[in-house]
């Protein structure tokens, strides 16, 4: 984060909370479309990866109608949380099911290629064995890009360790790509190698593989992990890829620290090269979000983010939704980092 | 005979205690309690975890580094302050809190809310950041007010 950021925060801050403020969030609509509800239920009935909950679902949302909550929550934005925290009650907490109001929806508006996990970007193939750049251009993207694809500290510490922290997974476009082939040229000349995930809650799918395949050999051909997807009724295998533009790092020490705010695509790379035995992750047990969600346009401007797939991982037969990845060394998290480095430390000098 | 007198005394110690709840629930906060909130929610919006703790009286190494976190984690994925779309004072397990709903700047997919919570002297107690969603069951809601 910049200081020009934390400056204009203040400023901001400063405006808005003198007294005046008056900008309303739900300028871009007040009303509740009519059938909204039924759509929205449509949408997860069809999609919904937990087939087994689906009935479940149906007949809770049917009693959130019947409670009511249409008439309690009549702001769009106030209206969403509430469908989002009931919901996502019905899904076992799942935190990827998400109802985005029009301001919201607009606001996170992505082209087809971006929406969900395993997006037609990615072609649904059997196997993903190549890095294909997303060419897409949105808010979000100008976002990501703006934030540095969320690499937030690039560092080279004492003993040659290599500091990553990564705040998130940005859309993978070329130039996504090209920044995280820029940090792992430098991780190949590292003597070990520590990822900061703690802050990192998740984001597009791509980054993550691509990042993971530096820290392996190209042959023989190890699965990542693979991914189910509902809609479609395929499971696709990602594997290390075959092809990157910086040299790979596959014997240096690697270490990951996690917290209880590492989720989604950050506990599938904590959790793949933990389990393959590549790194060893410090810090406290993750979100537990392990299903991949896809977005669904809803009348009004309204989406929905839906749980379509789940990721398994080859050597448990299981992934971490629902239950987070388990550090192998439980530190917690405001001493995490610390900790891992200094095992980085250790490690390169041995 | 000794059952009943069991039960006048259940009944009693039960109503006394109900009458602490309620003493404890109608006793107002400092007048100056709104805006101290805000204060400490706008400091903790622009990063200055800081100047939040210099708030908390007898703040816990634990407190301040849960102030120190959550200005941090606000910064990195809220962004910052965009517009306010409700605050509110609730009770909840027997506390009030003040939240702050708020549209931040960054890439959040709703909003955000910024809790205090507020102990029996008027005293800032707790933090809770989070996005609305997100955030645990209240008791009852005393009063909310839309900009």
């Amino acid at each position: 984060m910049t200081r020009a950021r934390r400056a204009g925060g203040v400023a901001l801050s400063a405006l808005l909370l003198g007294g005046t403020a008056s900008v309303h969030a739900q300028a871009p609509s007040d009303s509740i479309p009519a059938g909204l509800l039924d759509h929205l239920r449509a949408a997860i009935v069809a999609n919904f990866v937990v087939t087994l909950r689906v009935a479940r679902i149906a007949a809770g949302l049917d009693s959130l109608r019947r409670a009511g909550l249409f008439d309690r929550e009549a702001r769009p934005v106030m209206l969403a949380s509430a469908l989002t925290r009931e919901i996502g009650r019905l899904m076992d907490g799942d935190q990827h099911f998400r109802v985005l109001a029009p301001h919201f929806a607009a606001r996170t508006a992505v082209s087809s290629t971006e929406r969900g996990g395993a997006g037609p970007a990615l072609g649904l193939r059997d196997t993903v064995r190549t890095a294909t750049p997303l060419n897409v251009a949105s808010p979000r993207v100008e976002e990501e890009r703006r934030a540095n694809h969320y690499f937030s500290r690039v560092d080279s510490l004492d003993g040659n360790v290599l500091l990553v922290v990564l705040d998130g997974f940005a859309v993978p476009t070329a130039e996504a790509y090209a920044r995280a082939s820029d940090v792992m040229r430098r991780a190949a000349t590292a003597d070990a190698i520590v990822f900061d995930l703690r802050r990192n809650g998740g984001g597009a799918e791509g980054l993550n593989q691509f990042l993971a395949s530096h820290l392996f050999p190209p042959e023989p051909v190890l699965t990542l992990y693979t991914r189910y997807v509902r809609p479609t009724d395929r499971t696709t295998v990602y594997p290390v890829l075959s092809q990157l533009l910086a040299p790979r790092s596959v014997s240096a020490p690697v270490f990951v620290v996690i917290s209880r705010g590492t989720g989604s695509a950050a506990e599938n790379f904590a959790y793949s090269l933990q389990q393959h035995g590549r790194a060893v992750v410090v810090g406290e047990r993750s979100q537990g979000a392990g299903h991949s969600a896809q977005r669904f346009e809803l009348p009004g401007g309204w989406a929905v983010q839906v749980p379509v797939a789940r990721v398994t991982h080859p050597v448990t037969g299981t992934g971490w939704n629902g239950t987070g990845v388990v550090p192998d060394v439980a530190v917690p998290v405001h001493a995490a980092l610390d900790s891992a480095i200094a095992l980085a430390f250790r490690a390169a000098r041995r | 005979m000794r059952r009943t007198r069991s039960v006048v005394l259940t009944l009693c110690v039960s109503l006394a205690l109900a009458a602490v709840e309620s003493a404890a629930q109608t006793r107002p906060l400092p007048s100056d309690s709104l805006v101290r909130a805000r204060r400490a929610a706008a400091l903790l919006i622009a990063g200055h975890a800081d100047s939040v703790i210099d708030l908390i009286p007898n703040a816990s190494e634990q407190m301040k580094q849960q102030v120190r976190t959550a200005a941090e984690t606000f910064l990195t994925r809220a962004g910052t302050e965009r517009s306010l779309i409700e605050e509110r004072w609730i009770w909840r397990q027997g506390r009030r809190q003040y939240w702050r709903i708020l549209e931040t700047t960054g890439p959040v997919p709703e909003p955000v809310v910024v809790r205090w919570v507020f102990n029996d002297s008027g005293a800032i107690a707790g933090i809770g950041v989070g996005l609305l969603s997100s955030v645990p069951a209240v008791d009852s809601v005393m009063s909310s007010k839309r900009p």
